[in-house]
């Protein structure tokens, strides 16, 4: 090998000999006309790498490619299924992401449950709204706050005659046995010293509002007044049976709504009802295409925040028409697919109208595909004969954002369904 | 990276041609700058890396695996521009023993633009040359990467890649700051 081969061996990297290396060196750093050769050789290829970095195809060649491509899809419909998309999903809709926007529906929904607007604290006896009318609901607020008037009044005047019992036999000599004993709680005893102030207090009228709308012989009031006027006597009184304020009185529809299912499981099968429609790109289905489960679960409220909280898991071709202009912006191509995607999404589920066994219910819900986001809004005829079971058939509209050679596309389906709920 | 593009092929056969941009992307540049090269000619080099993509699409579609793709499509460039070459006449057998460069150079002293020059340059050493040389220096290959892809021997590799730089310091030479024209 002569040193004008060795020179281009050592910039090849193929002098790998540390003597010839050493050797090549040495006759460089001696010889001029050596040292030129090296020169020379170093800057061509300095020549040569500068030029071929301005080497690139194009736009308008890529573009005309690209066209090429697009007659040539337009002419032979793609043979095979999707298996797997690189996903938009996946570069901006990871896993996190997806629990976070969940999340966020979950948080969103019982805010509105919980913060509804409410003008007082319900009661447990109080009525559901919807159920009956505004004037039963009067009727009923006055009735209460009678009876808890009549109560509190029974119990003032229950305690005075006890008291008064207690010091006439202690006046007679008597004591009161344990069986007699009656207790006077202390927020009582004021009320009792007010009745006993009066200067008649065994023969005059206590001055006591009675209302005279409710004469009934289980009326607590009669009872009162029959106390008032009962003569006195040592033998013990019995302490009427009362109801404090507060306490638990359920309705009837409370128990039931209580008993309700929550739980539901269903499965749900779309059909494509409108535009676009592109029965040209028919590729070869999964047979699971089309087709979601969900499993919900029912916030119960009143009858209007009876909210369902779900998720759903299916596959749907999705078909999807949009217009994509490349960065030379000399070629619009309009591209039409219709893939068979997987998705997953997080619904809301709302009553509207509720007639019988009848429901329509409005459905908000937020997801994604493996190739991007995507939102539905639904409306749905449901049919429930039992609590456990129940069929539905209603429309869909969906959104779903699809990212194709790095720009994001909308595309908008229309479809109706039919599927059927079993509760657990 | 074979197994990636394994599923962009599949999606492509699928009909996403945005796996198909992705693999186009990745290798358009090799392709076109090897094409340029061998032919030095841009309009005949975009008319050959076209024709080699649309060849690829056609054949992801399909859903065919290819196992090595930047070899499949450097190969295809190769044929593709050696083809290209022998319908415009530009091709001739080498004769390895001649040792003579047979250089169809002359320099162009209304040609203002170095880069011009060299791809001139470039055009002028014989095409085996060419390709050995390209792929050695440009796009990384080794002796024995390029022994495979062009079915020659190690050392014939050497000797071309050998050849080439001589011949394109000569032709060269004019241009190198040293040496004012």
């Amino acid at each position: 090998m002569n040193t004008h081969e060795q020179i281009i061996a050592l910039l090849n990297g193929d002098l790998k000999n540390d003597s010839d290396v050493a050797d090549l060196l040495h006759i460089l750093s001696v010889s001029y006309e050596k040292r030129r050769t090296l020169l020379k050789q170093l800057q061509m290829s300095r020549m040569l790498n500068g030029s071929a970095r301005t080497i690139t195809p194009s736009h308008a060649a890529d573009a005309r490619l690209w066209q090429s491509i697009a007659a040539e899809k337009a002419a032979t419909p793609s043979p095979l299924p999707l298996v797997e998309r690189d996903s938009f999903w996946r570069r901006f809709f990871s896993l996190p992401a997806a629990l976070l926007l969940l999340l966020l529906v979950g948080i969103s929904t019982m805010m509105g449950y919980w913060l509804r607007p409410v003008t007082e604290t319900p009661r447990a006896y109080d009525a559901p709204s919807g159920t009956m009318s505004s004037q039963m609901r009067g009727q009923i607020q006055a009735l209460t706050e009678t009876t808890d008037s009549l109560q509190g009044l029974l119990v003032t005047a229950h305690d005075s005659l006890a008291l008064l019992r207690t010091q006439n036999s202690m006046a007679s000599g008597h004591t009161p046995s344990s069986q007699n004993r009656v207790t006077i709680f202390p927020e009582r005893r004021s009320a009792a010293r007010e009745i006993l102030r009066a200067p008649t207090a065994e023969t005059e009228e206590l001055a006591i509002p009675i209302p005279k709308h409710d004469r009934s012989p289980s009326d607590p009031m009669l009872q009162a007044m029959a106390l008032r006027d009962a003569p006195v006597s040592l033998s013990p009184l019995s302490r009427p049976a009362l109801s404090s304020r507060g306490e638990h009185i359920p309705w009837e529809d409370a128990g039931e709504r209580s008993d309700k299912t929550r739980w539901r499981a269903g499965l749900r099968k779309y059909m494509r009802a409108s535009f676009p429609q592109m029965t040209d790109l028919a590729i070869q289905q999964p047979p699971t295409s089309d087709q979601e489960i969900h499993i919900n679960y029912k916030l119960l409220g009143t009858e209007r925040t009876d909210f369902e909280l779900g998720l759903a898991a299916g596959q749907m071709t999705f078909a999807q028409r949009f217009h994509t202009m490349p960065s030379s912006g000399t070629q619009d191509t309009i591209v039409e697919q219709s893939p068979p995607l997987l998705y997953g999404r997080a619904f809301i589920g709302s009553p509207l109208i509720n007639i019988g066994s009848f429901s329509t219910v409005l459905e908000l819900s937020a997801g994604a595909a493996s190739v991007g986001p995507l939102g539905m809004v639904g409306l749905s005829l449901e049919y429930r004969p039992v609590d456990l079971f129940a069929v539905e058939v209603g429309a869909s509209g969906w959104m779903l954002a699809t990212q194709f050679r790095g720009n994001t596309y909308t595309s908008f389906n229309l479809n109706a369904h039919w599927g059927l709920t079993i509760g657990f | 990276m074979q197994d990636e593009e394994s599923v962009l092929i599949q999606r492509v056969a699928a009909g996403d041609d945005s796996a198909f941009a992705i693999l186009f992307e990745r290798y358009k540049s090799p392709v076109y700058r090897f094409c340029a090269m061998i032919l030095g000619d841009r309009a005949t080099a975009e008319d050959v890396y076209q024709e080699i993509f649309l060849n690829f699409y056609r054949i992801c579609r399909t859903g065919t695996q290819i196992g090595d793709i930047k070899r499949y499509l450097m190969a295809a460039a190769r044929n593709r521009s050696l083809n290209a070459l022998r319908i415009q006449n530009r091709y001739s057998t080498l004769d390895e023993e001649d040792f003579s460069l047979h250089l169809s150079y002359q320099y162009d002293d209304t040609a203002t633009d170095l880069n011009e020059q060299v791809q001139r340059a470039l055009a002028a050493i014989p095409p085996q040359y060419r390709e050995a040389f390209v792929l050695f220096e440009f796009e990384g290959y080794s002796y024995e990467e390029i022994s495979t892809q062009l079915g020659i021997s190690n050392n014939v590799v050497r000797n071309r890649i050998y050849r080439a730089r001589q011949a394109l310091v000569k032709i060269l030479e004019p241009l190198f700051n040293d040496n004012p024209r």
